[in-house]
């Protein structure tokens, strides 16, 4: 059950601050795009920044620098939000429980803050700690009347899979806007729009990415991949959905490596909630650039032509 | 000769009330469900011997009723409480209005109250009828609704004890012994069961505790595993439960049809009201502080109140009967 | 193998807690439950992988076996274990720092080597981790340019990232030493003003901060690191 004390804290703002994801842009743009398009259409406008950069995240955990290191890059793209008098929505739960995390710290750290400050006064900026940072799903969720009032393509017959990923999960053990272990928020916003939530027996497990396994663990990635693979293709959804762009793309990716490796037959489309959202509220069909897909491409053509291009 | 007031109709205070009017003392008995017999009630068998829990009580609560002296109220609370140790004004609220009475002492023996695992989603509890308390557990082998056929059955230790993030840090302390009588009781009930226990640390703290414990494992086959349960998953009609084999090493996953949580003893509803009305401490879970925990266990924070059973502690059966007894004794002394 | 306690180093958590800047919590609440390691997706899939019993050797003071682990590197930073854990313990950042530790021994250093590109090639010359570059030619067969795709959803036919802000991570990455870490693979230390010997401070004058912002006064020093690296690394 969401945690409702929670999500009544999220404002609904005029603006918010668009925190882009490397990922999402690099990999699944359609994230990014539909991310820009469905808030505008539930009322809040996206503003984006070149200045924004990578949170930091991956460089931090993959050891290449220590936390000491991020904290002032955290705070310096949260600075920007700031600047503008804007809370933060992130696409990726990679960027949410760091700069979360690491936010909160400097928050309740004066003397870190107060040493990051040193560096962000040096460039010009100060970090003050007044943007909150929300994931995307969570507007969602905050929005989700809105979401009900605008739909344009009901996701009526198609069957929807979940997957929330654990760095949005795990890491908000206290601050996500559901039960780490048993979230259902993403099932409430399917069925909203119309779509069949499928249940399947490893909805809870880790999608596999291992954040640095992937590249220098491969093999043990796989296999747990291939463990929540397999468990998705017996409940045979339309969609598998995700909220991260990391999961999406090793949940995408992985299908096309073990049906290469004969692993079997994977086919199932891996799409962001940003995306399913788009769908449903009508956004272009070039914006949701299901194009940028791998896995499951010929099913998703097929979703598209049942709710109606 | 003053009156005494014993609150709670369990085993410790039935026991504290039988004392007092076997002395030739006047005790009111207040109990505010309209049955005696509190959590006893609720089970079949008792451990380490598996004596049938009802007919155990019902000899109990019978030589309660018989003995003159005592007035058992039901269904009644305590409201206020004046006055000091010896003289104590207490007004109550019973079924047929206000009375007030006036007593030397006051026995306080509220019993304890099962936590509802409500917060232990990973458990699946509230999500899948297959997953059960141990008190749900207690009412299922009472109305022979255990499964039958082939089956596995998973019981978990250590759920709501013994966790900062989701219950309490203490050990529920019974739990150990109870869920190994149940598992015996499962397969008593049906020999075709496999039957799992999942446990941190075996504390069997009791006459012939070990020695019962022991005979689960091994006259009855319980397979016991070192490791809490991480998770319970759906799978089809089935159940799939993870956790380590931590005496191993090893992730273990075993295939269920019914989980039984063993959900920790904690104080009884409005304790902390309770408290309040009678003017005592609570300590930080909400269990009634005694004044000193080896030499004087049933003295309260206040003269004249005095503590049986698990409204301090958790506690087994054997040692609410024995501090039933010896605040009796404490209220004895202030009655004459 | 019989073990001797007397090889246990009982300081090395509290020497390490600051490197991971109070992120580290509490190791010693560790119940030894399994909880962690009965959800672990790592361990699901790596016979050896136990995060019970690193905290386990962490408490005792037997870190030498874990920073000479494998498993240290296999963990998946999922936080699984942390969500499951009833004393509350963030196991995750206990990997994190020990990592570090590690690292400063010797070990690990192929591991973060592969990574280390990451940082340099995409994140501090483009402001992005994750490149638009694929390493796997079926997913540019299947899916063709993506700058197309970009161009298609009305984006940037690249995503944007201002000149700007890319020189002022340099400028962070090099205030904070990650510039240095990165060319030596170095270890990382987080010295404190009020311990510094003289020979750091000397390395910190090339590099002079004021020590008050505003009202708050703050003695941590981001920049100052220690002996490059890892003693079997620097013999190398």
């Amino acid at each position: 059950m969401p945690r409702l004390d929670i999500v009544a804290q999220i404002p609904k703002p005029k603006q918010i601050f668009l925190f882009r994801s490397c990922v999402a842009s690099n990999k699944y743009p359609g994230t990014e795009a539909c991310g820009r398009e469905t808030l505008q259409i539930l009322g809040v406008e996206p503003v984006e920044s070149d200045e924004q950069t990578c949170c930091g995240g991956f460089v931090t955990f993959a050891n290449v620098a220590a936390p000491t290191a991020s904290m002032p890059a955290v705070a310096r793209n949260l600075s920007l939000a700031e600047e503008k008098g804007l809370d933060t929505c992130v696409l990726c739960n990679g960027c949410w429980t760091f700069l979360n995390e690491f936010g909160h710290f400097m928050n309740h750290n004066e003397e870190v803050k107060a040493s990051v400050n040193m560096m962000m006064n040096m460039m010009g900026r100060e970090y003050k700690g007044t943007s909150n940072v929300y994931h995307i799903a969570e507007m969602f969720y905050r929005l989700k009347d809105d979401i009900a009032k605008n739909v344009k393509r009901p996701l009526t017959g198609i069957k929807i899979a979940t997957h929330y990923g654990c760095h949005y999960l795990a890491g908000g053990k206290y601050s996500a806007i559901d039960d780490a272990q048993m979230p259902s928020y993403l099932e409430e916003l399917i069925e909203l729009m119309g779509g069949t939530v499928v249940p399947y027996t490893a909805n809870r497990e880790c999608c596999g990415t291992g954040f640095t396994q992937i590249i220098n663990g491969k093999d043990s990635s796989l296999e747990h991949t291939q463990l929540k693979l397999d468990s998705v293709k017996e409940a045979d959804p339309d969609l598998l959905v995700v909220q991260c762009p990391y999961c999406h793309s090793q949940l995408d990716r992985v299908q096309q490596q073990l049906n290469y490796h004969n692993a079997g037959d994977y086919q199932t489309p891996v799409i962001h909630i940003a995306q399913l959202v788009g769908l449903a509220l009508g956004v272009a069909v070039p914006k949701l650039a299901f194009a940028a897909h791998i896995s499951g491409r010929e099913r998703l053509e097929k979703v598209l032509d049942r709710v109606g291009r | 000769m003053k009156k005494t007031l014993v609150i709670g109709g369990g085993i410790a205070g039935i026991t504290a009330a039988e004392k007092i009017a076997q002395n030739g003392a006047e005790v009111i008995l207040i109990e505010k469900e309209n049955e005696l017999g509190g959590n006893f009630a609720k089970l079949t068998f008792t451990f380490p011997v598996l004596g049938d829990a009802k007919a155990l009580l019902n000899k109990e609560i019978d030589a309660t009723q018989s003995l003159t002296g005592i007035e058992i109220l039901k269904g009644t609370t305590l409201e206020k409480v004046n006055g000091s140790a010896g003289n104590f004004t207490v007004e109550l609220s019973t079924p047929a209005g206000k009375r007030t009475e006036n007593v030397a002492s006051i026995i306080a023996a509220p019993g304890f109250h099962y936590m509802e695992p409500t917060a232990y989603t990973e458990y699946l509890y509230g999500h899948s009828s297959k997953v059960v308390t141990s008190l749900e557990f207690e009412k299922m082998a009472a109305e022979g609704r255990l499964p039958k056929g082939k089956v596995n059955v998973v019981f978990v230790h250590c759920v709501g004890s013994r966790d900062k993030a989701k219950g309490y840090r203490y050990c529920s302390k019974i739990c150990c012994s109870y869920s190994a009588k149940h598992a015996i009781m499962m397969k008593k009930t049906n020999p075709e069961s496999k039957n799992y226990v999942f446990y941190i640390d075996i504390r069997a703290l009791g006459k012939g505790y070990e020695e019962f414990i022991r005979s689960a494992m091994e006259e009855y086959n319980v397979r016991y595993i070192r490791g809490r349960v991480a998770k319970v998953l759906p799978e089809g009609e089935k159940l799939l439960v993870r956790a380590e084999d931590s005496l191993i090493g090893n992730p273990i996953e075993v295939e269920a049809d019914l989980v039984v949580l063993a959900s920790a003893m904690e104080p009884p509803v409005g304790s902390r009201e309770l408290a309040q009305v009678l003017g005592i401490e609570t300590d930080e879970y909400g269990f009634f502080q005694e004044i000193e925990a080896n030499v004087r266990p049933c003295h309260s924070t206040k003269p004249g109140v005095f503590l049986a059973g698990s409204c301090t502690q958790p506690m087994e059966i054997a040692s609410a009967v024995g501090m039933g007894g010896l605040a009796a004794t404490e209220a004895l002394i202030l009655a004459r | 193998m019989l073990e001797q306690t007397k090889d246990w180093d009982d300081d090395f958590y509290e020497k390490w807690k600051p490197i991971a800047m109070g992120f580290v919590n509490e190791a010693q609440k560790c119940l030894q439950c399994g909880k962690c390691t009965g959800q672990c997706p790592a361990a699901a899939v790596t016979p050896s992988y136990n995060p019970r019993k690193m905290i386990r050797d962490l408490v005792n003071g037997n870190i030498k076996r874990v920073l000479s682990s494998v498993e240290l590197w296999q963990c998946f930073f999922c936080g699984g274990c942390y969500a499951a854990c009833p004393m509350d313990i963030n196991f995750q950042f206990f990997v994190f720092m020990l990592r570090l530790a590690a690292m400063n021994e010797g070990y690990g250093w192929e591991d973060v080597k592969q990574l280390e590109g990451y940082a340099e090639k995409d994140y501090l010359k483009n402001g992005v981790t994750v490149s638009d570059f694929e390493r796997n030619p079926f997913v540019v067969d299947t899916r063709g340019d993506i700058s197309k795709i970009r161009e298609a959803a009305g984006l940037t036919s690249k995503r944007q990232v201002s000149d700007r802000a890319i020189a002022e991570i340099n400028m962070l990455s090099d205030l904070t030493g990650m510039t240095s870490f990165m060319k030596k693979i170095g270890g990382v230390e987080l010295l404190d003003c009020r311990t510094c010997t003289p020979e750091q401070e000397k390395k910190c004058k090339h590099k002079p901060m004021p020590s008050r912002v505003g009202k708050t006064k703050t003695h941590l020093r981001f920049y100052n690191y220690g002996e490059p690296g890892g003693k079997k690394h620097a013999e190398a």
